[in-house]
């Protein structure tokens, strides 16, 4: 008996091919897989030696995973048996990033608003400057309007520029 | 007829273990306390059907400690339990009355006989394993150890949690196929 495909180690599937192929392995290992999704598998299985590592490694890992999965749960029930010990997810180094990533952006945006918040108060406390001509003077003033069609400049605002008080 | 189980568990074992204190028995149990994993892979392999391999797997035990006087001692003794388990194979797919898919004989014969560099690379195949389950998130770890430790099916697990079934046949394929990427990836680099 020999291999159908001695072509065999290198990578010739498509990638087409690949996808359906896995799909069919997940649906075999689902114990979900029709007839005609077997037949096609067969098909491709024996028309590609590649497929057929493909299909050894997948199943083996199927297996494995069966094994490793069953010795932690019986660990884990030692665990339990020996006293409470709260198990603290272990968090990986990607999200440990990502986690870090997000508090560093939330802390900058933090201190983005202090500094604004600081900057405008200080601003405040300077502005307005007084006015240096009349012209301008009259742009920042606030009309009084006794009646209507009848406005005026507010008393503080009518004084000419010279008088007026700078703002403290 | 039918294929016959034969319920041949762990506590089996430890009685012959028990009662063999001949060097044939020491020399058995040795050799088949270290290769049982990769027979029981190999005939699965065969079948795709964990019930299936498992029933065969009870009967070829038996068989190869049965003939295991016949076996030559410089021989491989994987390469004989394969020859053994073999021949299982086909006499269950045979017999058996149950109406279940299997490969055609070409496809089992070539998949029989194409044992190469993977049965010698299960061992480290299962330390990476290892490592890359310890890298997957909470939740893709609770799923497999609700399908792989507990042995509850997709369905039985959607119900409880309120999902769609397809759902979760996909993120269990998700991780199965992350797993498999991650460790070939692993055994490529070492």
């Amino acid at each position: 008996m020999r291999p159908i495909n001695d072509g065999a180690r290198r990578n010739m599937l498509c990638h087409n091919t690949r996808d359906e192929l896995f799909r069919l392995l997940d649906a075999l290992l689902n114990e979900t897989i029709s007839e005609e999704q077997f037949r096609r598998l067969e098909a491709i299985l024996l028309a590609e030696a590649e497929a057929r590592q493909i299909f050894r490694r997948y199943l083996t890992l199927h297996h494995q995973l069966r094994t490793l999965a069953k010795s932690w749960a019986e660990e884990k029930l030692v665990k339990l048996a020996e006293g409470p010990n709260p198990e603290v997810p272990p968090v990986s180094p990607s999200g440990q990033m990502g986690q870090g990533i997000l508090y560093g952006f939330l802390i900058a945006i933090g201190l983005a608003l202090l500094a604004g918040a600081l900057w405008f108060r200080h601003i405040r406390a300077e502005t307005p400057c007084p006015p240096t001509t009349f012209s301008e003077s009259i742009s920042h003033a606030p009309l009084v309007c006794d009646s209507p069609g009848s406005c005026r400049l507010s008393d503080k605002m009518a004084s000419r520029p010279s008088e007026a008080q700078p703002t403290k | 007829m039918g294929y016959d189980s034969y319920a041949l568990e762990t506590r089996d074992w430890v009685e012959l273990a028990a009662a063999g204190t001949d060097e044939l028995t020491k020399e058995f149990l040795e050799q088949f306390t270290r290769h049982h994993e990769r027979i029981f892979g190999y005939i699965f392999g065969l079948v795709h059907n964990e019930q299936d391999a498992r029933d065969i797997f009870q009967k070829v035990s038996l068989l190869l400690w049965q003939k295991f006087e016949t076996f030559d001692q410089e021989a491989d003794f994987f390469a004989w339990a394969c020859g053994v388990a073999y021949n299982e194979v086909r006499n269950y797919f045979r017999t058996s009355s149950r109406n279940r898919l299997c490969f055609n004989q070409e496809l089992l014969d070539t998949l029989a006989t194409e044992r190469d560099d993977e049965d010698e690379e299960s061992d480290a195949r299962l330390e990476v394993l290892r490592d890359c389950l310890a890298q997957l998130r909470q939740h893709e770890r609770e799923l497999l150890m609700e399908v792989y430790a507990e042995g509850r099916s997709i369905r039985e697990i959607a119900e409880r949690r309120g999902k769609a079934a397809q759902t979760l046949y996909n993120r269990l394929n998700l991780i199965r196929r992350k797993l498999f990427i991650e460790v070939q990836q692993a055994l490529a680099q070492n």
